[in-house]
């Protein structure tokens, strides 16, 4: 059993981080509570993919001539270096969001936000 | 470069640079902003007809992104499904944004050259979706035109704001597990090219992560199609959303998640091969089944005209994942074929619905009585998208529901052929109580007639037609281009084996 976590940590590291963000958006009733759980859920993707990559005694792949090094695959980051944009993309226009239903509503609690919309 | 690849790249890029366009003259010119919109939108419509006509009869198109050739490249490809949803999208965009200029002026008073923005960059957006090959690409695409939708929706001023949030997380987390079911096949295959990935699933046996994979990669994308019970999201974002946005969100963009499923069900997953696969869309059938029904009847209880609207999209796209589900060639093709009557019939509805609020600024279904006094033509258009949406003959809407039950019973789910069958009572009930409204509850004022102005009568006009359209010359769509696309042929093949 414990071999089966050790040798897998960064699986069950990026599990338990996807749990952590998906018990935020469900379970916190603050707005601003719910986006962290959020953003919480997308950096445990990006660490699974990043550390898809890892081998070891890796090195970066930069091809140099009769070099044998083991490199990392350099896909995943650079998929990943896309997912981060977007990540903060969406980060932007949660945060304007958040700022016009601030205005409006006064509020960013979700149970005072269902009162005062209806 | 040769002729093809010039087609998909104009599809995609004409939209995208006339997003930036706008950006980049708003400031001096703010009333160009709807003339570039709609000229890159028929720049886009102008590709997608002739990437049409080079799918006929099973001919796809390609091109590889910087000419870097797949699988170590991003690959665009579009078969006959895929330019049927390229023409859809840029169709019903420029009739959208034709008409988007007198609507906002009454539902968005200050600048409007941020709409168009996002507009096209939605647009852009669902381009790229409709022609990658790319599951990663898709992603990117995905979340480009999830951004734009959460903005458009957004500026709908009053409760749209935090209906849009809510859209935002949903969304969000409907991507994020797309996001990880990509991580599962890539770390499997080491390839994110579907075609690609398809020739290595087909070397590998069936595991637990390919099951899982698959399963966060349909989750995903049914959260983003809004497949019962994903679809909490849908309501309030269509009806709280300016007219014109729900118009582009409710017609195109559950249509271009639903092609993307498609995509991943029986493109990277080859039909036959994974025994992981039947019981993946047969929980899809069953979702959409009941989709239908919950849809049907939320609608039925709706007394607003948007509202309404937003639940019976529920339910027509429970016959989208029903068809998809079904897995035969008739169950897609009629899937397809409902992305297109739906998108156009929807897409002119919510354009009839903003119309409405331009002329009377109301749009309880009570307030609809006596419209065909002020607004006869539109009227009549609403008539003809509505007959669509219910599946009367000729309008598109009841050839592709055809498809639909042929596939049920070719399947042998005479349980979902009665669903089809009974929902289009409850579809019947509620429009034709619209109706009744409309022509026969005598209005608390009498307005004198007053129909919508041109470039608002003209899209709509355009889009009921279209529906007719369709329905009559439903041939061409059905038999020369969907049913004959690699995908269905090799479907067909696997079936008669």
């Amino acid at each position: 059993m414990i071999e089966l976590i050790a040798g897998r940590f960064e699986y069950w590291m990026t599990g338990a981080l996807i749990l952590v963000g998906l018990y935020g958006l469900l379970n916190k009733r603050n707005l601003v509570k719910q986006f962290i759980g959020l953003n919480i859920m997308q950096t445990a993707i990006i660490l699974l993919f990043i550390s898809m990559s890892m081998r070891e005694g890796g090195t970066v792949p930069i091809l140099v001539k009769g070099s044998q090094a083991p490199i990392m695959s350099p896909l995943p980051h650079v998929l990943m270096l896309t997912a981060i944009v977007v990540m903060v993309a969406t980060a932007g226009v949660a945060l304007a969001l958040l700022i016009r239903i601030y205005r409006r509503f006064g509020t960013l609690e979700e149970d005072e936000l269902l009162e005062r919309s209806n | 470069m040769t002729a093809s690849s010039a087609i998909l790249l104009a599809i995609v890029l004409a939209p995208l640079l006339g997003a930036l366009l706008i950006v980049a003259v708003a400031l001096r010119a703010p009333r160009a902003a709807q003339s570039i919109s709609v000229i890159s939108c028929l720049v886009s419509l102008a590709g997608a007809l002739l990437a049409v006509e080079a799918c006929e009869n099973g001919g796809t198109l390609g091109y590889a992104y910087g000419g870097w050739i797949a699988p170590f490249g991003i690959a665009a490809r579009v078969d006959g499904i895929g330019a049927v949803l390229v023409a859809l999208i840029a169709g019903v965009a420029t009739l959208t944004l034709i008409f988007a200029e007198r609507s906002l002026q009454s539902e968005l008073p200050r600048d409007r050259s941020g709409f168009y923005a996002m507009a096209l960059l939605l647009v852009a957006a669902l381009q790229g979706m409709a022609t990658t090959a790319d599951l990663f690409n898709l992603y990117v695409f995905l979340e480009i035109s999830s951004l734009a939708a959460y903005a458009l929706i957004g500026v709908g001023g009053g409760p749209a704001s935090l209906a849009s949030f809510r859209y935002l997380i949903i969304g969000t987390v409907g991507a994020s597990f797309y996001l990880l079911g990509v991580a599962y096949i890539f770390a499997l295959t080491g390839s994110l090219n579907g075609p690609d990935i398809a020739l290595a699933l087909g070397g590998l046996p069936d595991s637990t992560a390919l099951l899982v994979g698959l399963a966060f990669l349909a989750v995903g994308l049914g959260l983003k199609m809004a497949v019962f019970p994903l679809h909490g999201w849908l309501p309030d974002a269509y009806s709280y959303a300016p007219s014109t946005a729900s118009a582009l969100i409710g017609g195109l963009m559950t249509k271009v998640s639903a092609l993307a499923l498609l995509r991943v069900l029986y493109v990277v997953f080859a039909p036959g091969k994974h025994e992981l696969l039947p019981p993946v869309t047969d929980l899809l059938g069953f979702l959409g089944a009941i989709g239908i029904v919950v849809g049907s009847l939320m609608a039925v209880a709706q007394r607003d005209f948007k509202r309404m609207l937003a639940y019976s999209s529920i339910a027509h796209l429970g016959f989208i994942a029903v068809g998809i589900s079904l897995g035969n060639a008739s169950g897609i093709s009629g899937a397809v074929f409902h992305m297109v009557a739906h998108g156009v019939a929807k897409a002119t509805l919510f354009l009839i619905a903003g119309g409405v609020v331009y002329r009377l600024g109301a749009l309880g279904v009570d307030g609809l009585a006596g419209l065909h006094r002020i607004m006869p033509i539109s009227t009549f258009a609403l008539v003809v998208a509505a007959l669509s949406m219910i599946g009367i003959p000729p309008t598109a809407g009841f050839f592709s529901k055809w498809y639909l039950m042929l596939g049920c019973l070719e399947a042998g789910r005479g349980d979902l052929f009665a669903v089809i069958v009974g929902s289009t009572v409850l579809s019947a009930w509620y429009f034709l109580r619209l109706f009744e409204t409309i022509f026969f509850t005598q209005p608390d004022d009498v307005r004198s007639r007053e129909e919508l102005p041109g470039s608002m009568l003209a899209p709509i006009a355009i889009g009921s037609a279209a529906t007719i359209l369709l329905g009559i010359a439903n041939q061409y769509p059905l038999e020369t281009l969907i049913a004959k696309a690699p995908v269905l042929s090799r479907l067909v093949e696997v079936a008669s084996r």
